[in-house]
C-alpha cells in the first residue's frame, strides 16, 4: 500500500507544473489533482517512447519553473546522456539553464562537434522553449530504442538553452498579455522619453488573463462584425455604415499622461541586441543604448565563446513558417561555399516540415541589424537557423494568405476567415474571447473581445507535439550534417637510412566543412591539427595533390600539420618523413570536428 | 605564473614607494603619472574639495588599475559635460592635461565667483585615464608604446597567445624600429627618402626606384615563423573598442564592441547620465581644429542613411555641421601654425558619443609636434605632394626641439637577417604623443578655460516668463507658456533627435482634481530648440474655479529644468 501510495505521490509530481494550456486555459497553476499510473502502452508509436522514465506532456505550455522541473527530472533520469547546467542569471535572477545533451561514455562532450539550440528570445515566442526541452527528452528517452540516436549522441553534443528570456516568457504566462506581447525582456526602460520607466501597461480591464481589444459602438464607426463570424471585426467600405470603433488594445492611461499603454514593462528587442552589425535605434529599433547591454545577450555570447565546438545553431522564433538563415542586411553576404551547405539543410526542412519554407532574412523576410543568428555567423563562423514556429498553413494544411487579427485589412479576410473557421471547427470557439461591456476609466462603457494570446501565434494542443517533432527532426538533421573527423588511412614507406614517410588521409565524413568559409577567411577558430606521435619527425607536408604528389612543406613544427579548413565530405591528406619505423599514431583534432586516432600497422 | 591583479597593484604601488624612476627616463617621465600616482592626486583632488569633488570608480582594467571618475560641481540632476581622456594608451599627454584641467578647474572654484556658480548650475564629468594599463608601459624600464590593456590577445590571429614580443635590440631601453639592409634586388620594400635619408619611404617602381631595405619593428622573430613582433603583450584596445564603425577581426579590438572593462564602463556610464548634454574626447581624434562636415549622402540602395534600410550615418548631420563650424571657431588651438592629424573613426569614442549616443561631441588631439623651423637649404625642400608628410613635419621638429625623440638608425653589431646587416632607430617611443612637463602644464590652463566655456554652451530650458493666463469666460481659462533655451547650444543635437539620446524636453502640465483640459495635452515634448533664445509656445484651455492652482514643469536632465505654480486669475 505504502509502495503503491509513494508511486501515486511520485506520478503526481511527474505530471508537471502545466502553466498554459495551449488554448484557452486558465494561467494560474491547476490546483494539483490526483493522478493514476498512466496504462503501459502495448505498441510503442513510432517516434515516441511508448513508456518514459520522464512523463511529460507535450500538449501545453510551461512558466520557467515548469521547464526548469522538467529539465531537472530529465536530468535526473537519464545521467548518462543528459547535464543540467546554466549559462548565468537573467535581469530579474531566473536561472538561463543549459542542458548538455551528448553520450558522456564515449569521450568529452565539449570536445565533440556541437550543436546549439535556443528558444525563446522573444518573450511571447513561447513554443520554442518545450521544442528545444523536448529534443532533450526525446534524444534521452530514445537512445536505448533507436541506434541512430544513440550515434548521434555519441558523435555530437547539444547544448541547449529552452529560454534566453526567461523573465519575460513569465510575464507572457502569468500576466495579461496578447500573442505579440512582450515581445522584449524585463530590463525596466524608459519608452516614451518621460523620465519614468514602465509606467503605463496593458490591463486586463476583464481579468480574463488576456489582453484583447476594445471596441465602442458608433454608427459612424469604421467597422462592423462580420457577417461570417460574429466574433469578428471587419472594416466598412466607403458608403458602408459602420458600427464599432476600435479603441486598441485592452488598457488605460495609468499615469496619467494622456497617452495609452505608451510605456509597458522592458521596452527593447533582445534580438537586436548583438554586437555583429549592431545599430542605434534610428537605423534598428529596440538595439538598446549599445551592443550586449542585455545580460541575457552577454551570458550566451560568454557560453558560446567557451565553447568553440559549437558547429552549428539554432535560435527557435515565431511565427510563419520559416527556416531562416542569414544575412540580415544587404551588406553581408554568405561565401558560395557556405550557402551550399545552407541550402542542402534549409532544403531538406522544407520536406521535413510541411509549409514551411527556407528563407534568408533580409532578402525573404525583413532587414535585421544586430541579430542573433548573424551574431553567431559573422563573429563565430556558426552555421546557424532560426525557424519561425508554426504556420497558418497547419489550420487546414494548405497556404493561407494574409494575416491579422480582428480589424485587419479587407484584404485579409480570407486569412481571418480561416482563422475562424479553424477555431470554430477544430476549438469549439475557445480561441476568442466574446465581446463583453465593462466600465473604462477614459473611455466610458466599451466592449472587451479578440483573440487570446495563445492563439495565432502558437499551435494549439493537438499540433502543438507533433510541430516541435518535425522542427527537431529538422533540428537534428543539421546536427548530423556538423563537420565530423576521421583519420581514415595511415601507410607507410621506408625510405632507406632509418628514415619512414608515413602518409595520412584525414577525412571529413559530413556535410558541413571544419570551418565555414567566414571563418576561415576571419581566423575565427584555429586550422585542425594533423600530428604524428611514434618517431622523431624530420619533415613535414600536407600533399596538394596526390595524383602527382605535389606537396608543400611545413617548415615550422613539422609533427603537428595546420591544415586551415577540411571541406565537407572530403579528404585532406599528409605526409611525414620521420626517423624510426613504427608504428606511428597520426592524431586529427579539429575544434569543430572533434578528435580521432588511428595508428599504422 | 601569472599575478592576480590586486597582487600585481599591490607591487605596483611598492615599486613606486621604494624606487624612483629609472635614471635616464627621469627627463621623460617628469611631470607624467603612473597609474598608481594618478589615482593618489585624484584622490587628494577629492579629499581636498569634499563638497565639489566626487571620485568614484568606474572599472578596473585587467591590469588591475583603477579606471577613475571624478565629479566637479553640480549633481547627476544638473546638465553635464564628460571629458573622456586616454583611451589611446600611449598618449599619456591626453590625462595628463585632464588632470591639470581638473587641477585648475577646482582652483578657480575657490577664487573665482562665476565658475563656482557655473558649476552649481552644471556638472562636469572627467574620466582621466581610461586605458592605464597601456599607459604604464610609459614607465617601464623598457620603453615600448603598446595600445591593448593586460588582457591577453591573440593580435596576429595565428590562435596563439602574446607569443613574439619586440625585443630591445640594442639595449637602449626602448623599442624603436628596426631595418635590415637588403640593398637592390634583396626584397626591401623601403628607402631613405632623398631630403631625409633618416626616414624612410616606401620605394615606387613606377618611378623605377629599388627598395634597399626591410622595415620591422625592433626585434628578434621569437617564434620562428618569419613575422617581427607581431603578437606582443596586451589585449583589447579601448580607443577602437567602442560601438560606432567597429571593427571585428582587427589586432587590438576586442571580441567585440564593449568587450572591455573599460569600455563597457564607459557605456554603462553615459547610458545611464541622462544629464549629459555634450562629450569631450581628449584623444586621437580631432573635430575641433577641422571641424566634422556634415554630408547626406544616400544610404544602401539608395535609400536615405539612418534607417534600416539605408543603414548608418557616414557624416554628421547638416544641421549639426553648422555648429561644428561654429564651435570651432571658438577652441583653442593647442598647437600653433600645423593642423592635427586624427585617427580612423573605427570604434573610437568621439564618433559613438555623436552616432550612437547622440550628444555633441568634441575631439582634441590635444597636443602634436608643432611646425619645424624652415629649412630653405638647397636640397632640404620637401617634394609636393608629400608622401611623408607628417613623419617629416614631426622628425624635423624632433630633431629641433627634443633631439631624443629621434633614434639615429646604427648598426647592431653582429646582428644580422638572412645574413644581411640588421639597424635600430626611428622615432623614440611615445615622442610624437606627448610633450614635456611645461607644455602639459599651459595645455592644461588652456583646455581648463576651453572646457569651462564649453560647460557655459550647454542648452537651458526655461519659461520665457510667466505663464499668461487668460479668462475666456466664466471659469474658461487659457494658459499661454513660452518655453525658451537661453544658452549657446541647441537642447539636442539634430542627431539626438533622432536617437532620442538625451531625452526631449518635456513640457507637462500636472492638473489636480478640479481642473479639466480641454485643449492641449498633458505631456508634450520639443525636437529641438535652437539657442541664444530659441522658443515654443505651448497653449492649453482648462476649466475650473478662479484661484485654484496647478503646475507646469519644463525641461530634460540635459537642459535643466523649471517648474511653475499657475494660479487660475486673470492678469
Amino acid at each position: 500500500m505504502t509502495t503503491i501510495r509513494s508511486l501515486a505521490a511520485a506520478l503526481a509530481l511527474l505530471a508537471g507544473p502545466a502553466l498554459l494550456a495551449a488554448q484557452g486555459m486558465p494561467t494560474t497553476p491547476p490546483t494539483p489533482r490526483a493522478t493514476q499510473v498512466p496504462v503501459a502502452g502495448a505498441l510503442a508509436a513510432l517516434g515516441a517512447p511508448p513508456n518514459p522514465k520522464v512523463a511529460v506532456h507535450w500538449d501545453r505550455f510551461y512558466d520557467h519553473a515548469g521547464l526548469h522541473e522538467i529539465a531537472r527530472r530529465i536530468a535526473a533520469a537519464h545521467p548518462e546522456r543528459v547535464k543540467l547546467g546554466s549559462i548565468g542569471k537573467s535581469t530579474q535572477g531566473r536561472d538561463m539553464f543549459l542542458l548538455t545533451v551528448s553520450n558522456f561514455k564515449s569521450g568529452d562532450a565539449d570536445r565533440k562537434p556541437a550543436m546549439w539550440i535556443d528558444g525563446n528570445i522573444h518573450s511571447n515566442e513561447i513554443q520554442g522553449a518545450e521544442f528545444s526541452l523536448y529534443t532533450a527528452w526525446y534524444l534521452a528517452e530514445m537512445a536505448d530504442r533507436v541506434p541512430a540516436v544513440d550515434s548521434l549522441l555519441t558523435q555530437y553534443t547539444l547544448y541547449i538553452v529552452p529560454s534566453i528570456n526567461p523573465d519575460a516568457r513569465d510575464h507572457f504566462m502569468h500576466k495579461p498579455n496578447t500573442a505579440s506581447s512582450p515581445r522584449t525582456g524585463l530590463a525596466p526602460r524608459d519608452n516614451d522619453g518621460d523620465g519614468r520607466v514602465d509606467e503605463d501597461n496593458l490591463d486586463d480591464l476583464n481579468g480574463d488573463g488576456h489582453i484583447t481589444q476594445m471596441r465602442r459602438r458608433n454608427v459612424n464607426g469604421r467597422f462592423k462584425v462580420s457577417p461570417e463570424d460574429p466574433r469578428l471585426l471587419i472594416p466598412v467600405l466607403p458608403g458602408e455604415q459602420g458600427e464599432y470603433d476600435l479603441l486598441g488594445q485592452e488598457g488605460f492611461d495609468n499615469d496619467g499622461d494622456g497617452f495609452v499603454n505608451e510605456d509597458a514593462d522592458g521596452g527593447y528587442d533582445p534580438n537586436r541586441n548583438w554586437p555583429w552589425r549592431w545599430m542605434p535605434q534610428y537605423v534598428q529599433g529596440g538595439s538598446d543604448p549599445y551592443p550586449t547591454s542585455l545580460v541575457e545577450t552577454q551570458n550566451v555570447i560568454r557560453f558560446v565563446t567557451a565553447h568553440p565546438n559549437i558547429a552549428g545553431a539554432q535560435s527557435y522564433h515565431n511565427s510563419g513558417g520559416m527556416l531562416l538563415r542569414g544575412p540580415g542586411v544587404p551588406q553581408d553576404e554568405y561565401r558560395p561555399q557556405d550557402v551550399q551547405v545552407y541550402d542542402v539543410i534549409g532544403r531538406a526542412g522544407e520536406e521535413i516540415l510541411p509549409g514551411y519554407r527556407y528563407m534568408i532574412v533580409w532578402k525573404d523576410l525583413y532587414i535585421v541589424w544586430g541579430g542573433e543568428l548573424d551574431w553567431f555567423y559573422g563573429a563565430k563562423g556558426i552555421l546557424t537557423f532560426s525557424n519561425e514556429l508554426f504556420t497558418p498553413f497547419l489550420y487546414f494544411n494548405r497556404q493561407e494568405q494574409g494575416g491579422g487579427g480582428p480589424g485587419g485589412g479587407a484584404q485579409n479576410r480570407r486569412y481571418q476567415t480561416t482563422e475562424s473557421r479553424f477555431n470554430s471547427l477544430l476549438l469549439m470557439g475557445e480561441a476568442m474571447v466574446e465581446w463583453t461591456e465593462v466600465d473604462h476609466p477614459q473611455y466610458g462603457k466599451v466592449e472587451i473581445g479578440g483573440t487570446k494570446k495563445n492563439f495565432g501565434r502558437v499551435e494549439p494542443g493537438f499540433l502543438l507535439q507533433s510541430d516541435g517533432h518535425r522542427n527537431m527532426m529538422f533540428t537534428l538533421f543539421q546536427t548530423a550534417q556538423m563537420p565530423l573527423v576521421r583519420v581514415d588511412s595511415v601507410t607507410t614507406r621506408s625510405l632507406g637510412g632509418g628514415l619512414t614517410e608515413v602518409t595520412a588521409v584525414v577525412l571529413n565524413t559530413r556535410l558541413a566543412p571544419t570551418h565555414t568559409q567566414q571563418d576561415v577567411e576571419n581566423s575565427i577558430t584555429r586550422p585542425d591539427l594533423i600530428s604524428l606521435s611514434g618517431g622523431r619527425v624530420v619533415a613535414g607536408f600536407v600533399i596538394d595533390n596526390p595524383v602527382t604528389g605535389d606537396a608543400t612543406e611545413q617548415k615550422r613544427d613539422p609533427a603537428t600539420i595546420r591544415v586551415r579548413n577540411i571541406p565537407g565530405n572530403s579528404a585532406v591528406r599528409v605526409k611525414w618523413i620521420v626517423q624510426g619505423a613504427g608504428p606511428f599514431t597520426v592524431t586529427v583534432d579539429a575544434v569543430k570536428g572533434g578528435v580521432s586516432s588511428l595508428r599504422s600497422r | 605564473m601569472p599575478l592576480t591583479p590586486v597582487l600585481r597593484r599591490a607591487l605596483t604601488l611598492a615599486a613606486v614607494l621604494v624606487a624612483a624612476a629609472p635614471v635616464g627616463a627621469q627627463s621623460r617621465t617628469a611631470g607624467y603619472h603612473s597609474a598608481a600616482r594618478l589615482a593618489a592626486v585624484v584622490d587628494s583632488i577629492g579629499r581636498a574639495n569634499p563638497q565639489l569633488v566626487r571620485v568614484t570608480t568606474l572599472a578596473t582594467s585587467p591590469g588591475g588599475r583603477p579606471v577613475q571618475v571624478l565629479r566637479i560641481g553640480g549633481a547627476d540632476e544638473k546638465p553635464g559635460l564628460l571629458v573622456l581622456a586616454g583611451a589611446f594608451g600611449p598618449q599619456l599627454a591626453s590625462s595628463e592635461v585632464a588632470l591639470r584641467l581638473v587641477r585648475e578647474v577646482t582652483a578657480r572654484v575657490q577664487r573665482d565667483a562665476a565658475t563656482r556658480a557655473l558649476l552649481t548650475d552644471y556638472t562636469l564629468y572627467v574620466v582621466p585615464r581610461l586605458n592605464p594599463d597601456a599607459a604604464e608601459a610609459y614607465f617601464a624600464t623598457l620603453r615600448h608604446e603598446r595600445r591593448g590593456n593586460d588582457e591577453r590577445s591573440d593580435d596576429d590571429r595565428d590562435h596563439v597567445v602574446d607569443e613574439d614580443a619586440a625585443d630591445d635590440l640594442n639595449g637602449d631601453g626602448m623599442i624603436t624600429m628596426m631595418r635590415v639592409r637588403t640593398g637592390p634586388g634583396g626584397g626591401g620594400e623601403w628607402m631613405p627618402d632623398p631630403v631625409d635619408p633618416a626616414l624612410l619611404r616606401r620605394a615606387d617602381p613606377l618611378k623605377g626606384e629599388q627598395g634597399l631595405y626591410k622595415l620591422y619593428i625592433e626585434g628578434r622573430d621569437d617564434d620562428g615563423d618569419g613575422l617581427y613582433n607581431e603578437d606582443g603583450p596586451g589585449g583589447t584596445d579601448p580607443s577602437i573598442n567602442f560601438a560606432n564603425n567597429y571593427q571585428f577581426f582587427v589586432a587590438g579590438a576586442g571580441e567585440h564592441q564593449f568587450s572591455a572593462a573599460e569600455t563597457r564602463a564607459v557605456a554603462e556610464f553615459v547610458t545611464a547620465r541622462t544629464n549629459l548634454a555634450a562629450v569631450y574626447v581628449l584623444g586621437m581624434q580631432d573635430n575641433l581644429i577641422k571641424p566634422w562636415e556634415g554630408r547626406r549622402t544616400p544610404g544602401i540602395g539608395g535609400s536615405p542613411q539612418g534607417t534600416s534600410a539605408g543603414g548608418p550615418f557616414t557624416a554628421i548631420l547638416p544641421e549639426d555641421a553648422t555648429w561644428y563650424a561654429e564651435i570651432a571657431k571658438k577652441a583653442p588651438r593647442p598647437v600653433a601654425a600645423i593642423d592635427p592629424v586624427s585617427a580612423a573613426e573605427n570604434g573610437d569614442p568621439l564618433s559613438w558619443a555623436y552616432y550612437h549616443m547622440g550628444r555633441f561631441a568634441f575631439g582634441s588631439r590635444v597636443w602634436w609636434p608643432g611646425r619645424p623651423p624652415a629649412d630653405t637649404a638647397a636640397g632640404r625642400r620637401a617634394p609636393t605632394p608629400d608622401p611623408i608628410a607628417t613623419e617629416r613635419n614631426d622628425y624635423r621638429w624632433l630633431k629641433a626641439h627634443d633631439p631624443s625623440g629621434f633614434v639615429e638608425w646604427k648598426e647592431v653589431a653582429g646582428l644580422t637577417i638572412d645574413g644581411k646587416p640588421v639597424e635600430v632607430g626611428g622615432f623614440a617611443p611615445f615622442a610624437r604623443l606627448n610633450p614635456a612637463a611645461a607644455t602639459l602644464d599651459s595645455l592644461g590652463l588652456q583646455q581648463a578655460g576651453w572646457v569651462l566655456e564649453l560647460t557655459r554652451m550647454l542648452p537651458r530650458t526655461q519659461l520665457a516668463g510667466p505663464v499668461t493666463v487668460t479668462s475666456v469666460g466664466p471659469r474658461v481659462w487659457r494658459l499661454t507658456a513660452d518655453v525658451v533655451n537661453t544658452n549657446y547650444l541647441p537642447t539636442n543635437a539634430a542627431i539626438g533627435a533622432r536617437s532620442r539620446l538625451p531625452r526631449r524636453v518635456m513640457v507637462e502640465l500636472a492638473l489636480p482634481t478640479g481642473i479639466t483640459l480641454s485643449s492641449g495635452r498633458k505631456q508634450q515634448f520639443i525636437e529641438s530648440l535652437r539657442g541664444s533664445g530659441g522658443t515654443q509656445r505651448f497653449e492649453w484651455v482648462v476649466v475650473g474655479d478662479a484661484g485654484a492652482t496647478l503646475t507646469l514643469r519644463v525641461g530634460a536632465p540635459n537642459t535643466g529644468a523649471v517648474t511653475e505654480t499657475i494660479t487660475l486669475r486673470a492678469r
